[in-house]
């Protein structure tokens, strides 16, 4: 049997496995149609990164599956049987970096793509296991922040732990869904996706776009915390209304412009060689 | 040739099969927050502690504090459930205010056991074997949380 195939059911199976029951509880919750406009409770970088996945994957010049490939699939399916998201996650990860690290070589469509299926797959363990050991200091950091800024606006805000106190009393409390931790995940996810597909050679000077990537997509965040504070409407703008489509897309556009840009510029800096797709 | 169909067939019976029973499971392993519950106040009625209201910590409702009373002085414990991690851990020092009653310090309880902090690690890996027990059929309860007690009034336990 090629690889392809057998990868690109592995991988399949592996992300059915992963996302069903979050997906039927958001249909359920929702209704399909509601689902289907909001990602089926997914964000829409995760299905971008999947697409980008299996179109590389479809790049790559088929061989036959080696005796290897079909074990590992068939030990990553018998992970799957576990029934838990987190272990159908893993299961992924793990083929995923068996074939990026030990299939293909390292300047192939088919590496990437499997890089990108890993980012893809480690991001919600990965993401699940910080949140839930280091929330403490994620919340408190991202609180500081918050105060900081409003200071610059009114010196009345205080914070207590993870609660920030504005100066007309108006109270908000950094929740882990808010923490600046989730959406620089998925800000990495986009920008590491895009690298990965239009760039076959990875260098390592493109690691030093990811901090200001961080640090403009945790501005972001941290200034929509601020002007939550101020107020009950503002709060419900920046939280459930217009505002908090428009910091997500913001976020979005920044992950995207800074990928774009690593690429542009490293591909101007070595003279635009073949490297770059 | 037949082989490889019957490979693939295998390997794709195995992975239906994991979809089946993620579908199949039970859609309440999440949360049980009413059997949480039911069972603390069992628990408190043995130690003389009846159920007496609650209240929310926040305005989307989202962490709740129940008040136990106990039968024989004016004093009780608040109780709110914490599922996720140490998130409402400082909105429950604030907010876990009882009418003008004096309160006493926050402590944790996971398990049976008693902490002065929240329990991160021990919440974590409960919860993660918990899941291994569920999955194996060993046990058939929702995901347990941390419970963030208060004492309130002037009983001398």
């Amino acid at each position: 049997m090629p690889r392809l195939k057998l990868f690109s059911i592995v991988f399949a199976l592996g992300l059915v496995n992963a996302m069903i029951r979050p997906v039927r509880e958001h249909v359920i919750e929702f209704g399909f149609v509601d689902s289907l406009i909001g990602g089926f409770g997914i964000s829409f970088i995760v299905w971008f990164g999947i697409y980008c996945s299996f179109d590389l994957l479809r790049k790559y010049s088929d061989q036959k599956a080696s005796r290897n490939d079909w074990a590992m699939a068939f030990l990553t399916m018998v992970l799957l049987l576990i029934p838990s998201a987190f272990m159908s996650w893993i299961a992924l990860s793990i083929f995923a970096g068996y074939c990026g690290f030990f299939v293909f070589q390292s300047v192939t469509f088919g590496r990437n793509s499997c890089l990108i299926m890993l980012a893809v797959a480690l991001r919600v363990p990965v993401s699940d296991i910080c949140l839930k050991l280091s929330a403490d200091a994620l919340l408190q950091f991202d609180a500081m922040a918050t105060l900081s800024l409003l200071s610059m606006v009114s010196s009345e805000a205080t914070r207590q732990g993870n609660i920030i106190i504005g100066a007309g009393g108006h109270e908000l409390l950094i929740m882990t869904g808010c923490a600046s931790f989730t959406n620089i995940s998925l800000a990495f996810l986009l920008w590491f996706t895009v690298v990965r597909t239009q760039m076959l050679c990875y260098r390592a000077a493109l690691t030093l776009y990811i901090v200001p990537l961080t640090i403009i997509v945790m501005g972001i965040n941290i200034s929509r915390l601020s002007l939550m504070t101020l107020s009950q409407e503002q709060y419900f703008f920046y939280h459930d209304g217009l505002g908090a489509d428009i910091v997500n897309a913001l976020i979005l556009l920044v992950a995207l412009g800074m990928a774009f840009l690593s690429v542009y510029l490293e591909e101007r800096k070595h003279g635009g060689k073949a490297y770059v797709v | 040739m037949w082989c490889r169909y019957i490979l693939i067939s295998l390997l794709l019976f195995i992975g239906v099969s994991g979809i089946a029973l993620k579908m199949t499971g039970r859609n309440n392993v999440e949360r049980s927050d009413q059997r949480e519950i039911e069972l603390l106040t069992q628990y408190m009625s043995a130690r003389g502690l009846m159920p007496a209201e609650m209240f929310d910590l926040n305005n989307e409702g989202s962490f709740t504090a129940h008040v136990y009373r106990h039968k024989t002085c004016d004093g009780g414990l608040l109780i709110s459930p914490m599922y996720r991690n140490s998130e409402a851990v400082d909105l429950f020092s604030r907010q876990a205010i009882y009418r003008d009653y004096r309160m006493g310090s926050v402590f944790y309880s996971l398990d049976g056991e008693i902490y002065d902090d929240f329990p991160t690690l021990d919440l974590w890996l409960f919860q993660k074997i918990n899941a291994v027990k569920r999955i194996a059929g060993l046990s058939d309860g929702g995901i347990s949380p941390v419970l963030a007690i208060r004492r309130f009034g002037h009983c001398k336990r």
